[in-house]
């Protein structure tokens, strides 16, 4: 008589587990699927960039008139891994009239554009805002903004590391 | 007829196996499981170490993605420059997203996840084992 009371209330708590096992699955695929809606959508910006970057190489830095993008098989030199276009870091190699050239990471060479939005501040004085003329060629500094067109990046704020 | 065999069956004792043979019987079995404790013991601690052995190379492997990512300095923006990050959340999030080190995160997260499991299963079946002794000796005793 007791074992048949233990069992029932064995399988009654079985099955309240069971809508409890229900929402952890489907909680564990929403994650699952945020996860890789988000990697998606960050792969996508980052392709749509390294796309921008490569087709205007030429008329950002110079090179073939076509482009590369008409002779891909004679690519001189392959990015290695598709850029970021949200933030970067780098050594400033040239500082042109409302843009900047910096070498980044795996050499790779890119245009900062500014404008009067641009806030850029300094590691060792961090509440100083400085002025676009206060960076120089070799400083090693980090930005963050957004890509454009051209693939430059509109640079939205910009933090010069005076420690590297 | 049936008398007989009746009288023939009365002298049988009925067979109650000794407390000794029991024991014995029990003790034969804690052995054998003992024995596969102690295989499972040892099967977990190699994979543990393994999995050990491979954590100071992951580990590296994340601290140089790290490095080559530049996520470092954009959280070092964001803690030394917070006001900065409220202005352009959007960005800093973005750029934090597009620099992970997705591959040196997820081969480090792997190999301390198989450690730490592989180990705590170790630990199980230790406890498991010493228990299974203990049962053991009692029973020799």
């Amino acid at each position: 008589m007791e074992e048949t009371k233990l069992i029932e209330e064995n399988k009654s708590l079985k099955n309240k587990d069971i809508p409890l096992k229900v929402i952890k699955i489907i909680l564990v695929f929403i994650i699952l699927f945020t996860i890789f809606g988000l990697g998606m959508f960050v792969g996508e910006i980052k392709a749509r960039f390294s796309f921008h970057w490569f087709e205007n190489y030429h008329k950002n830095f110079a090179g073939p008139e076509g482009g590369f993008i008409n002779d891909w098989q004679k690519l001189p030199f392959p990015p290695g891994d598709i850029l970021e276009a949200h933030g970067t870091f780098g050594k400033i190699i040239k500082i042109n009239n409302g843009d900047f050239v910096i070498e980044g990471k795996d050499n790779i060479e890119r245009i900062i554009k500014i404008n009067e939005r641009t806030v850029i501040r300094s590691f060792s004085n961090m509440n100083a805002s400085l002025k676009f003329s206060d960076l120089k060629v070799g400083d090693y500094v980090v930005i963050i903004g957004a890509a454009n067109e051209e693939g430059q990046i509109d640079a939205q704020f910009i933090r010069i590391l005076n420690f590297l | 007829m049936t008398k007989y065999f009746q009288q023939l069956f009365s002298y049988l004792e009925e067979k109650i196996p000794s407390q000794e043979l029991l024991r014995k019987v029990l003790v034969t079995i804690r052995k054998q499981e003992i024995r596969r404790k102690n295989q499972k013991m040892i099967g977990f601690l190699l994979l543990s170490l393994v999995a050990a052995f491979t954590i100071p190379f992951t580990s590296q492997i994340l601290i140089n993605q790290i490095n080559n990512s530049g996520i470092a300095y954009f959280l070092e923006a964001i803690v030394n420059d917070f006001h900065s990050f409220l202005s352009f959340w959007q960005e800093f999030i973005l750029a934090i997203l597009e620099s992970l080190p997705i591959t040196g995160l997820l081969v480090f997260a792997v190999s301390l996840e198989v450690f730490i499991f592989t180990f705590r299963l170790f630990l199980h079946e230790k406890t498991f084992r010493n228990q299974l002794s203990r049962q053991r000796f009692a029973l020799k005793v």
